[in-house]
């Protein structure tokens, strides 16, 4: 079979693309190998060789972002990662989110940052420059092979080197679609995940990538020192590149728990989710090198100890970076990517940095001559080493327990046979370890800062400190006594808690005060840890006093040994329009609404009660459903928070009926209904099992949300009421079908109070809509009278001006309705108006219908001469509506909503916000003052 | 006292510490069979029997789903899970849960679903048939 000659394929983006990154990984390489032999001679041409070779891979960068952002803009679905992240309907401003949604996308977007801070360290780093940016070039290089897309037969296997983001949809999936050579013009974007449509995907991983490229910066410093055989110089550096790292890494990281408040229905702002874990680690270690980077520039001590806390991060940062792109989180995690094929690839990165690292600590630790001099335990940095320690084992133990998938699967590797272990609850595991790390790092870092670097004069300092711990322990357990009880059910460790995050603001801001005098230059460190006191007492707050309201009052369980009553009362049935008082509340559904076809919000008001019963405060939410663009997947739920100064009252919709699901549950539930057809007429009565109902009347109008009218609909609409028998209620109940061109759909109507559904069959349209073309006909001249069948007929007169709605219009049409009075047998008075139209020279009629008497009116002919008018009339040989009655329907006006008040929820914001605050001062201080 | 000294104390603390966490806080995934040995709170994994009854009724508990879970050794069980019933239920292929088994029924607050992925969608949407 002979290639296939492809129309409308893009090609020459894709063959630049890919060339770019060919270009960029050779540029890399010769950066490395240009700037490697320079680092012993800055003024080798090689210096400037490399240099060169960095832009270039920096421009590759650039083109291969540009190509891809190109081929996005033009929707050239051609390209598989543009078919995958982008649709025709998906907005503009979500177009870099759709551009980071994928592997290769957010791979380019960390590349990014690099290229970016590689571009200041060529021009700021100084001596350093060589050293520094050969490895920064190293990792580019292994970076740029993720994008590869080279395939190297090896033997007898393949060999897949990355994954180009240049690649066809025909490329990645076999498809008879793929014969046909347009096949271009019929494919359709995916489109953005409904659930990452969000403002936080555009602003959360351009932060965190840019956390996760300043982690490197530290330690491409620390290694360039040795490698330049200088033990210490490089800890000024290292340590303003460290502040930068931790403030942005830290704000990257408390985006993700904003977003994942706000947006995610997993109530809370931290789960300890794997992939929220594996960027909260490199943070801690990073925090632990700045901390002894900080003992080392003060006493000369802890350099080394400095080094192997920063390649820790950084190599965690290539760890996490495997965690969540191989797969191997996929049973653990929610939101870690799927596998790409490329975990040896994401090993081979953590191996060759390990190995770099360990290498060069291994051959130049002895520049650090060992100090035999023992340290004092009142000195301060013995406490900030402490501390350090104490960070590093709280890293540890976090990605111990999260390395379980892969303990798991190295063990499989070796007995197939084996389960797998899990940790059961992994929230209660990682806060009952982490808890500790809490209190210690409180305690330290408020007795820390009233200790002095080098302390050689103790004996003289020791009474002024004892008085400053001492008033700061008493003052601390004053408020502590005093909050004590503001606690729900604390066990003795979140007590303990309690006291060291209150200790840790009291004697931050004694020192702030005592030491500093205010002076807030120099205040970063004691705001930060101000801060961090106050974020352990806003974790406690928001941790222990969370309160689920939604719960119903009346309901009643038989508690088992095992499950708190929480388990039992999380969710809330409510009724649209019927109040349910909670506890403190009384809340209603009011309404709910389609913003557009993917998005429906629900009206919810909480109105607060006092112990009176008064209405203290009305509160709205308003929570969202998220349909996704493959029916077949159910929507998703985002929350809706109001926000008070003490406590975020949080809801999201939980549960809702099939009907409001998908077209897919909808249709199963309508499936699983028995209907039992009726033929009856108006006036008539027909039974179901409680009761009875009487059609009261069948009739052209149709005011029901779901339908949007288009002219030339022929509608129908039964109205029903319904009796019970052990009631005098009566309920109405009206379902409509709709009949358009060539097909019709119903809108059958529930009534939730009686379990009952009711549809019209569609046979019932030939009744009242009757096709035939025969009938009797009647000449009729203006105001004359005449009688067919029974019917007297009157001819009022022309309307020149026709509604254009009553038929499919066309704006050259010439139409005229004959406007006629029909007066049946019974006595009733009817007007018919049909339409008589001429379109390019030919007539075609729209006939009238009068529903109830099942007639059909047509103008057939209009003399002009004679000045009369044609009309035939065609009498249904059956009147009667055929009504299909389905008893148990499901309730299609309930949902379950969970609401959960987060007191204090405003002290974790402030003291995050307040610790970032600190570490940005002192990084700001530090920066000017260079 | 010495650095030293002060660094391998921590390290055997929390050495000591991650085991006796590890052992107590992991488990491997039980078997039907093993939770009701054991009667402590476990993780079962399975497949949803999707030829048993599902019943949630809101108007009637809100808290209340059951269902039938078929273990890997082929056991079947009725969970009660104390939650609405997910969103996504009907369509997952696997489905963890974590709980303790009470008499016949296995009570559960935890459910993690395994679907078809919402982060990957290997169907091409086309404008039209051909």
């Amino acid at each position: 079979m002979p290639p296939i000659e492809y129309l409308g394929e893009h090609r020459w983006i894709g063959h630049v693309l890919h060339a770019s990154v060919i270009i960029g990984f050779l540029a890399s390489l010769n950066a490395i190998i240009a700037y490697s032999k320079s680092v012993r001679n800055p003024a080798s041409p090689w210096m400037k060789y490399g240099r060169m070779a960095f832009y270039l891979q920096g421009l590759m960068v650039f083109a291969t972002i540009f190509l891809i952002f190109f081929a996005m803009l033009n929707h050239y679905y051609e390209y598989e990662y543009v078919r995958h992240h982008i649709s025709d309907d998906l907005p503009f401003k979500y177009i870099f989110a759709a551009f980071w949604e994928g592997q290769e996308g957010s791979f380019l977007l960390w590349m990014f940052w690099n290229v970016i801070l590689g571009f200041i360290l060529i021009r700021k780093s100084g001596p350093w420059e060589a050293p520094v940016m050969a490895l920064f070039a190293t990792l580019q290089v292994l970076l740029f092979s993720m994008l590869l897309g080279i395939h190297i037969g090896w033997g007898e296997h393949l060999v897949k080197l990355g994954s180009s983001p240049s690649l066809l949809v025909r490329e990645t999936f076999t498809a008879p679609i793929f014969e046909n050579p347009n096949y271009v013009s019929l494919l359709k974007g995916n489109g953005l995940n409904p659930l990452l449509q969000n403002y936080w995907m555009t602003i959360h991983p351009p932060t965190l990538f840019l956390g996760f490229s300043s982690t490197i910066v530290p330690f491409l410093f620390a290694f360039a020192g040795w490698w330049k055989n200088e033990p210490k110089a490089w800890l000024k550096p290292a340590q303003e590149w460290a502040l930068f790292a931790v403030f942005i890494l830290g704000l990257g990281i408390l985006m993700g728990g904003a977003w994942a408040y706000e947006a995610l229905s997993f109530g809370g702002y931290w789960a300890w989710d794997p992939v929220e874990n594996m960027s909260l680690v490199p943070w801690i270690m990073l925090l632990a090198g700045l901390h002894t980077n900080m003992i080392a520039r003060s006493t000369g001590r802890a350099v080394g100890t400095t080094y192997i806390y920063y390649a820790l991060a950084f190599i965690l940062v290539l760890y996490s970076t495997y965690l969540t792109r191989s797969g191997v989180l996929g049973d653990t995690s929610a939101h870690a990517f799927t596998d790409m094929g490329l975990e040896w690839q994401l090993i081979l990165m953590i191996v060759v940095f390990t190995f770099l690292s360990a290498y060069q600590y291994l051959t130049k630790r002895k520049l650090v001559a060992s100090n035999s001099e023992e340290e004092k335990i009142y000195s301060r940095e013995y406490w900030m080493f402490i501390g350090a320690m104490v960070l590093l084992f709280s890293a540890i133990l976090i990605t111990g327990a999260t390395s379980l998938p892969v303990f798991n699967k190295i063990i499989k590797a070796i007995s197939p046979e084996y389960l797998g272990s899990v940790i059961v609850d992994p929230i209660s595991h990682h806060n009952k370890f982490q808890l500790w790390i809490g209190v210690l790092v409180g305690l330290i870092s408020g007795s820390a800062e009233f200790l002095r670097f080098k302390e050689t004069r103790w004996a003289e300092y020791k009474p002024r400190f004892l008085k400053l711990m001492g008033s700061s322990l008493a003052i601390t357990a004053g408020l502590f006594l005093l909050t004590m009880r503001l606690l729900n059910e604390p066990s003795w460790q979140h007590l303990v808690l309690q006291f060291a995050g209150i200790f840790a603001l009291v004697s931050n801001l004694a020192y702030l005060f005592t030491f500093l005098r205010g002076k807030l230059k120099l205040a970063g460190s004691a705001l930060a840890h101000f801060g961090f006191g106050m974020m352990l007492l806003g974790i406690l707050a928001t941790g222990l006093n969370k309160q689920i309201i939604s719960s119903n009052l009346f309901a009643q369980s038989d508690l088992l040994e095992g499950f708190s009553t929480e388990d039992y009362m999380r969710n809330l049935a409510l009724i649209k329009g019927a109040p349910m008082p909670i506890k403190d509340y009384e809340v209603t559904w009011m309404s709910d609404t389609l913003l557009d076809p993917f998005n429906r919000q629900f009206q919810i008001r909480f109105d607060h009660k006092d112990e009176s019963g008064r209405v203290i405060k009305k509160i709205n939410v308003s929570p969202t459903l998220i349909y996704n663009r493959n029916e077949a997947q159910p929507p998703s739920s985002n929350p809706s928070i109001y926000r008070g100064l003490l406590k975020d009252l949080y809801t999201f919709v939980n549960w809702l009926p099939p009907a409001m699901m998908n077209r897919e549950a909808a249709a199963k539930i309508e499936d699983s209904l028995r209907y039992i057809p009726h033929l009856v007429a108006v006036g008539d009565t027909l039974f179901f099992s409680g009761g009875y109902g009487v059609l009261l009347s069948v009739d052209d109008s149709a005011r029901v949300p779901e339908y949007k009218a288009e002219p030339g609909d022929q509608v129908l609409r039964a109205s029903v009421q319904f009796h019970r028998l052990n009631d005098t209620g009566s309920y109405l109940l009206q379902s409509v079908i709709v009949s358009r061109e060539n097909y019709y759909f119903s809108l059958p109507q529930t009534q939730n109070d009686l379990a009952l559904k009711v549809r019209i069959s569609p046979l019932s349209l030939e009744n009242f809509y009757p096709s035939s073309l025969e009938g009797d006909d009647l000449e009729l001249k203006e105001n004359q009278s005449g009688k067919i069948r029974g019917y007297q007929l009157r001819f009022l007169g022309f309307d020149k001006d026709p509604a254009p709605s009553r038929y499919a219009s066309r704006p050259n049409d010439v139409a005229v309705a004959t406007r006629l009075e029909i007066s049946s047998p019974d006595g009733a008075v009817r007007l018919a108006e049909p339409l008589f139209v001429i379109r390019d020279n030919q007539v075609f009629l729209v006939p009238d219908y009068i529903l109830d008497q099942a007639l059909k009116v047509s103008c057939i002919k209009i003399d002009p001469q004679k000045e009369s008018v044609l009309i035939r009339l065609y009498e249904s040989v059956e009147n009667k509506i055929q009504l299909e009655l389905a008893e148990n329907a499901p309730r299609n006006d309930m949902i379950v909503i969970q609401s959960i008040l987060f007191p204090g929820i405003n002290l974790f914001w402030l003291g995050s916000f307040l610790m970032l605050g600190g570490v940005l001062l002192s990084g700001v201080r530090r920066w000017i003052n260079r | 006292m010495n650095k030293l000294h002060i660094i391998a104390a921590l390290v055997l603390i929390t050495g000591m510490a991650l085991f006796f966490s590890l052992s107590r806080d992991v488990s491997t995934y039980a078997t039907f069979a093993e939770a009701t040995e054991n009667q402590h709170r476990v993780k079962v994994a399975g497949t949803l029997a999707k030829d048993k009854e599902m019943y949630y009724n809101p108007a009637e508990n809100p808290n209340y789903f059951s269902f039938y879970l078929r273990d890997p050794k082929g056991a079947e069980k009725k969970v009660i899970l104390l939650q609405g019933k997910p969103q996504d239920f009907d369509r997952s292929e696997q489905i963890v849960v974590t709980g303790e088994m009470k008499g016949d029924e296995f009570v559960a607050n935890e459910v993690l679903l395994k679907c078809p992925s919402k982060y990957k969608d290997e169907e091409i949407y086309m404008k039209k048939q051909i």
